[in-house]
Protein backbone atom coordinates (compact mmCIF):
# COMPACT_ATOMS: atom_id res chain seq x y z
CA UNK A 1 0.00 0.00 0.00
CA UNK A 2 3.61 2.01 -0.28
CA UNK A 3 1.96 3.39 -3.38
CA UNK A 4 -1.37 4.13 -2.47
CA UNK A 5 0.15 6.21 0.39
CA UNK A 6 2.37 8.40 -2.04
CA UNK A 7 -0.16 9.32 -4.02
CA UNK A 8 -2.63 10.12 -1.17
CA UNK A 9 0.16 12.30 0.80
CA UNK A 10 1.53 13.58 -2.44
CA UNK A 11 0.97 17.92 -1.93
CA UNK A 12 -0.95 19.52 -4.46
CA UNK A 13 1.18 21.89 -7.05
CA UNK A 14 -1.03 24.45 -8.95
CA UNK A 15 -0.13 23.62 -12.51
CA UNK A 16 2.55 26.03 -13.87
CA UNK A 17 1.19 27.69 -17.41
CA UNK A 18 3.84 28.44 -20.13
CA UNK A 19 3.87 31.27 -22.61
CA UNK A 20 2.15 28.71 -25.17
CA UNK A 21 -0.40 27.90 -22.91
CA UNK A 22 -1.53 31.14 -22.51
CA UNK A 23 -1.29 32.02 -26.34
CA UNK A 24 -3.41 28.97 -26.51
CA UNK A 25 -6.07 30.17 -24.09
CA UNK A 26 -5.94 33.69 -26.04
CA UNK A 27 -7.37 32.00 -29.03
CA UNK A 28 -9.79 29.84 -27.05
CA UNK A 29 -11.05 33.22 -25.58
CA UNK A 30 -11.14 35.10 -29.37
CA UNK A 31 -13.43 32.12 -30.81
CA UNK A 32 -15.78 32.55 -27.75
CA UNK A 33 -15.89 35.93 -27.90
CA UNK A 34 -16.41 35.77 -31.82
CA UNK A 35 -18.59 32.70 -31.66
CA UNK A 36 -20.90 34.69 -28.80
CA UNK A 37 -20.93 37.68 -31.37
CA UNK A 38 -22.12 35.62 -34.14
CA UNK A 39 -24.15 33.96 -32.08
CA UNK A 40 -25.65 37.48 -30.82
CA UNK A 41 -25.82 39.25 -34.48
CA UNK A 42 -28.00 36.25 -36.06
CA UNK A 43 -31.05 34.30 -35.28
CA UNK A 44 -33.75 35.33 -32.85
CA UNK A 45 -32.19 35.50 -29.03
CA UNK A 46 -35.35 36.43 -27.13
CA UNK A 47 -34.83 34.79 -23.71
CA UNK A 48 -36.36 36.47 -20.19
CA UNK A 49 -32.24 35.66 -19.17
CA UNK A 50 -31.48 39.00 -21.33
CA UNK A 51 -34.21 41.04 -20.76
CA UNK A 52 -32.48 43.08 -18.59
CA UNK A 53 -28.99 42.59 -20.78
CA UNK A 54 -31.34 44.05 -24.06
CA UNK A 55 -32.91 46.52 -22.12
CA UNK A 56 -30.03 47.95 -21.61
CA UNK A 57 -28.86 47.90 -25.34
CA UNK A 58 -30.08 46.08 -28.09
CA UNK A 59 -28.76 42.48 -28.59
CA UNK A 60 -26.92 43.25 -32.26
CA UNK A 61 -25.26 45.96 -30.29
CA UNK A 62 -23.95 43.63 -27.72
CA UNK A 63 -22.66 41.28 -30.59
CA UNK A 64 -20.97 44.20 -32.16
CA UNK A 65 -19.35 45.21 -29.02
CA UNK A 66 -18.28 41.32 -28.46
CA UNK A 67 -17.04 40.97 -31.99
CA UNK A 68 -14.90 44.33 -31.59
CA UNK A 69 -13.37 42.61 -28.29
CA UNK A 70 -12.77 39.43 -30.34
CA UNK A 71 -10.86 41.68 -33.11
CA UNK A 72 -9.10 43.91 -31.21
CA UNK A 73 -7.38 40.98 -29.37
CA UNK A 74 -7.26 38.41 -32.35
CA UNK A 75 -5.05 41.56 -33.77
CA UNK A 76 -3.28 41.96 -30.91
CA UNK A 77 -2.49 38.37 -30.63
CA UNK A 78 -1.25 38.04 -33.98
CA UNK A 79 0.40 40.98 -34.57
CA UNK A 80 2.04 41.28 -31.23
CA UNK A 81 0.82 44.33 -30.09
CA UNK A 82 0.82 44.61 -26.34
CA UNK A 83 -1.47 47.42 -26.13
CA UNK A 84 -3.75 45.86 -27.87
CA UNK A 85 -3.95 42.55 -26.46
CA UNK A 86 -4.13 44.30 -23.07
CA UNK A 87 -7.11 46.45 -24.26
CA UNK A 88 -8.91 43.55 -25.92
CA UNK A 89 -8.60 41.38 -22.91
CA UNK A 90 -10.00 44.73 -20.70
CA UNK A 91 -12.87 45.78 -23.04
CA UNK A 92 -13.79 41.49 -23.03
CA UNK A 93 -13.53 41.67 -19.70
CA UNK A 94 -15.87 44.39 -18.88
CA UNK A 95 -18.36 43.11 -21.22
CA UNK A 96 -18.93 39.62 -19.95
CA UNK A 97 -18.76 40.91 -16.30
CA UNK A 98 -21.58 43.67 -17.85
CA UNK A 99 -23.65 40.55 -19.15
CA UNK A 100 -22.95 38.39 -16.26
CA UNK A 101 -24.87 41.21 -14.26
CA UNK A 102 -27.60 41.41 -16.07
CA UNK A 103 -28.31 37.95 -16.71
CA UNK A 104 -27.55 37.30 -13.17
CA UNK A 105 -30.25 39.99 -12.22
CA UNK A 106 -32.72 38.41 -13.99
CA UNK A 107 -31.97 34.95 -13.05
CA UNK A 108 -31.71 36.45 -9.28
CA UNK A 109 -35.32 37.17 -10.26
CA UNK A 110 -36.88 33.62 -11.50
CA UNK A 111 -38.25 31.27 -9.39
CA UNK A 112 -35.68 28.61 -8.36
CA UNK A 113 -33.05 30.65 -10.00
CA UNK A 114 -33.97 29.01 -13.59
CA UNK A 115 -32.02 29.07 -15.87
CA UNK A 116 -28.83 30.24 -13.62
CA UNK A 117 -26.00 27.98 -15.69
CA UNK A 118 -26.61 30.77 -17.97
CA UNK A 119 -25.08 33.19 -15.60
CA UNK A 120 -22.36 30.65 -14.26
CA UNK A 121 -20.76 29.69 -17.63
CA UNK A 122 -20.03 33.51 -17.82
CA UNK A 123 -17.67 33.18 -14.80
CA UNK A 124 -14.97 31.17 -16.62
CA UNK A 125 -14.54 34.00 -19.34
CA UNK A 126 -14.88 37.05 -16.53
CA UNK A 127 -12.15 35.39 -14.73
CA UNK A 128 -10.36 34.56 -17.22
CA UNK A 129 -9.96 38.03 -18.97
CA UNK A 130 -9.47 39.45 -15.94
CA UNK A 131 -6.95 37.32 -14.88
CA UNK A 132 -5.13 37.71 -18.34
CA UNK A 133 -5.74 41.41 -18.11
CA UNK A 134 -4.05 41.93 -15.20
CA UNK A 135 -0.91 40.21 -15.83
CA UNK A 136 -0.59 41.26 -19.53
CA UNK A 137 -0.67 44.86 -17.95
CA UNK A 138 -1.44 48.18 -19.40
CA UNK A 139 2.28 47.99 -20.55
CA UNK A 140 4.74 45.19 -20.97
CA UNK A 141 7.15 44.31 -18.49
CA UNK A 142 10.60 44.85 -18.98
CA UNK A 143 12.48 43.48 -15.82
CA UNK A 144 16.48 42.20 -15.73
CA UNK A 145 15.44 38.63 -15.96
CA UNK A 146 17.41 35.63 -16.16
CA UNK A 147 17.85 33.15 -19.07
CA UNK A 148 14.24 31.05 -18.48
CA UNK A 149 12.00 33.96 -18.12
CA UNK A 150 13.49 35.60 -21.09
CA UNK A 151 12.68 32.18 -22.76
CA UNK A 152 9.48 32.89 -21.97
CA UNK A 153 9.02 36.43 -22.53
CA UNK A 154 10.04 35.61 -26.21
CA UNK A 155 7.78 32.42 -26.25
CA UNK A 156 6.20 32.33 -29.60
CA UNK A 157 8.19 34.51 -31.59
CA UNK A 158 11.24 33.71 -34.06
CA UNK A 159 14.55 34.16 -32.10
CA UNK A 160 16.58 33.51 -35.10
CA UNK A 161 17.69 30.07 -34.03
CA UNK A 162 16.50 27.61 -36.93
CA UNK B 1 -43.25 45.53 -2.74
CA UNK B 2 -45.19 48.97 -3.77
CA UNK B 3 -42.25 50.57 -2.51
CA UNK B 4 -39.45 49.45 -4.56
CA UNK B 5 -41.31 49.23 -7.78
CA UNK B 6 -39.00 52.53 -9.05
CA UNK B 7 -35.72 49.38 -7.72
CA UNK B 8 -37.21 46.96 -9.57
CA UNK B 9 -38.02 49.29 -12.94
CA UNK B 10 -34.33 50.71 -12.56
CA UNK B 11 -33.10 47.30 -12.43
CA UNK B 12 -35.66 46.03 -15.36
CA UNK B 13 -34.65 48.77 -17.80
CA UNK B 14 -30.71 47.97 -17.75
CA UNK B 15 -29.01 50.13 -14.83
CA UNK B 16 -26.76 47.72 -13.24
CA UNK B 17 -25.34 46.75 -16.55
CA UNK B 18 -24.87 50.43 -17.28
CA UNK B 19 -23.22 50.83 -13.89
CA UNK B 20 -20.45 47.64 -14.59
CA UNK B 21 -19.84 48.72 -17.41
CA UNK B 22 -19.30 52.32 -16.37
CA UNK B 23 -17.17 51.46 -13.77
CA UNK B 24 -15.30 49.01 -16.43
CA UNK B 25 -14.41 51.46 -18.39
CA UNK B 26 -12.99 53.84 -15.49
CA UNK B 27 -10.95 51.36 -14.53
CA UNK B 28 -9.79 50.43 -17.51
CA UNK B 29 -8.80 54.67 -18.46
CA UNK B 30 -7.66 54.13 -14.75
CA UNK B 31 -5.09 52.03 -15.89
CA UNK B 32 -4.13 53.36 -19.13
CA UNK B 33 -4.25 56.56 -19.04
CA UNK B 34 -3.18 57.21 -15.38
CA UNK B 35 -1.90 60.91 -15.91
CA UNK B 36 -5.55 62.04 -16.57
CA UNK B 37 -6.11 61.18 -13.49
CA UNK B 38 -3.76 63.28 -12.12
CA UNK B 39 -1.60 62.81 -8.84
CA UNK B 40 -3.83 60.05 -7.51
CA UNK B 41 -4.25 58.44 -10.86
CA UNK B 42 0.01 58.19 -10.70
CA UNK B 43 0.20 57.04 -7.64
CA UNK B 44 -1.79 54.07 -8.42
CA UNK B 45 0.01 53.26 -11.54
CA UNK B 46 2.98 53.67 -9.63
CA UNK B 47 1.92 51.15 -7.06
CA UNK B 48 1.05 48.79 -9.76
CA UNK B 49 4.13 49.03 -11.23
CA UNK B 50 5.55 48.04 -7.96
CA UNK B 51 3.85 45.07 -7.31
CA UNK B 52 3.91 43.71 -10.80
CA UNK B 53 7.59 44.39 -10.70
CA UNK B 54 7.97 42.76 -6.63
CA UNK B 55 6.15 39.84 -8.38
CA UNK B 56 8.77 39.11 -11.54
CA UNK B 57 11.37 39.50 -8.76
CA UNK B 58 9.59 37.00 -6.43
CA UNK B 59 9.64 34.53 -9.94
CA UNK B 60 13.34 35.21 -10.14
CA UNK B 61 14.34 34.51 -6.97
CA UNK B 62 12.38 30.96 -7.00
CA UNK B 63 13.47 30.23 -10.28
CA UNK B 64 17.26 30.84 -9.54
CA UNK B 65 16.85 28.83 -5.84
CA UNK B 66 15.66 25.89 -8.43
CA UNK B 67 18.65 26.00 -10.58
CA UNK B 68 20.88 25.94 -7.49
CA UNK B 69 19.23 23.03 -6.43
CA UNK B 70 19.10 21.57 -9.82
CA UNK B 71 22.95 21.99 -9.96
CA UNK B 72 23.23 20.93 -6.35
CA UNK B 73 21.97 17.60 -6.92
CA UNK B 74 23.63 16.99 -10.13
CA UNK B 75 27.22 17.78 -8.81
CA UNK B 76 25.93 15.24 -6.02
CA UNK B 77 25.09 12.65 -8.63
CA UNK B 78 28.19 13.29 -10.18
CA UNK B 79 30.30 12.68 -7.39
CA UNK B 80 28.59 9.21 -6.29
CA UNK B 81 28.75 8.04 -9.61
CA UNK B 82 32.50 8.75 -9.65
CA UNK B 83 33.13 6.93 -6.01
CA UNK B 84 31.08 3.94 -7.49
CA UNK B 85 33.43 3.68 -10.51
CA UNK B 86 36.33 4.01 -8.53
CA UNK B 87 35.63 1.25 -5.75
CA UNK B 88 34.31 -0.66 -9.02
CA UNK B 89 38.09 -0.22 -10.31
CA UNK B 90 39.78 -1.10 -7.09
CA UNK B 91 37.55 -4.15 -6.24
CA UNK B 92 38.29 -5.14 -10.13
CA UNK B 93 42.11 -4.65 -9.47
CA UNK B 94 41.99 -6.52 -5.77
CA UNK B 95 40.18 -9.65 -7.16
CA UNK B 96 43.32 -10.19 -10.41
CA UNK B 97 46.09 -9.69 -7.57
CA UNK B 98 43.64 -12.00 -5.19
CA UNK B 99 43.54 -14.84 -7.90
CA UNK B 100 47.64 -14.16 -8.63
CA UNK B 101 48.14 -15.11 -4.88
CA UNK B 102 46.12 -18.12 -4.76
CA UNK B 103 48.00 -19.70 -8.20
CA UNK B 104 51.57 -18.60 -6.30
CA UNK B 105 51.08 -20.14 -3.51
CA UNK B 106 52.75 -23.30 -1.88
CA UNK B 107 51.13 -26.45 -1.97
CA UNK B 108 51.55 -26.56 2.26
CA UNK B 109 49.90 -23.50 2.41
CA UNK B 110 47.76 -22.62 5.31
CA UNK B 111 45.23 -19.69 6.32
CA UNK B 112 46.49 -17.48 8.78
CA UNK B 113 45.12 -18.21 12.37
CA UNK B 114 42.22 -16.19 13.24
CA UNK B 115 42.68 -12.44 14.45
CA UNK B 116 40.79 -13.27 17.58
CA UNK B 117 40.87 -17.18 19.21
CA UNK B 118 38.38 -18.85 21.20
CA UNK B 119 37.37 -17.34 24.20
CA UNK B 120 38.41 -19.62 27.29
CA UNK B 121 35.20 -19.56 30.12
CA UNK B 122 36.24 -18.96 33.26
CA UNK B 123 35.68 -21.67 35.78
CA UNK B 124 32.80 -19.84 37.13
CA UNK B 125 31.16 -20.30 33.48
CA UNK B 126 30.64 -16.66 33.18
Amino acid sequence: MEWLRKILTARWRPAVLTAGDIVLATYAVVTMALLRAYDYGTGNDASPTLSIVEAAMPIGVWSALFAIGGMVLLIGARCRIHALVWTGHAWLFILYLALLTGIAWAVAAAPWFDNIRSASVLILPVLMHFLLALRTGPSPLVAARSRPVAVIATAGEDDGRA
Amino acid sequence: MGELDWLSNLIKSGVPVWVVLGMGVLWWSLTTFPKLFGTWGLALHEWAMRRRLAAVERDDADIADRDRQIEYFRALADSRAREIAGRDRLTFQHRQWDMDVIVHLPADFRPPPPLFGPVEQSADGS
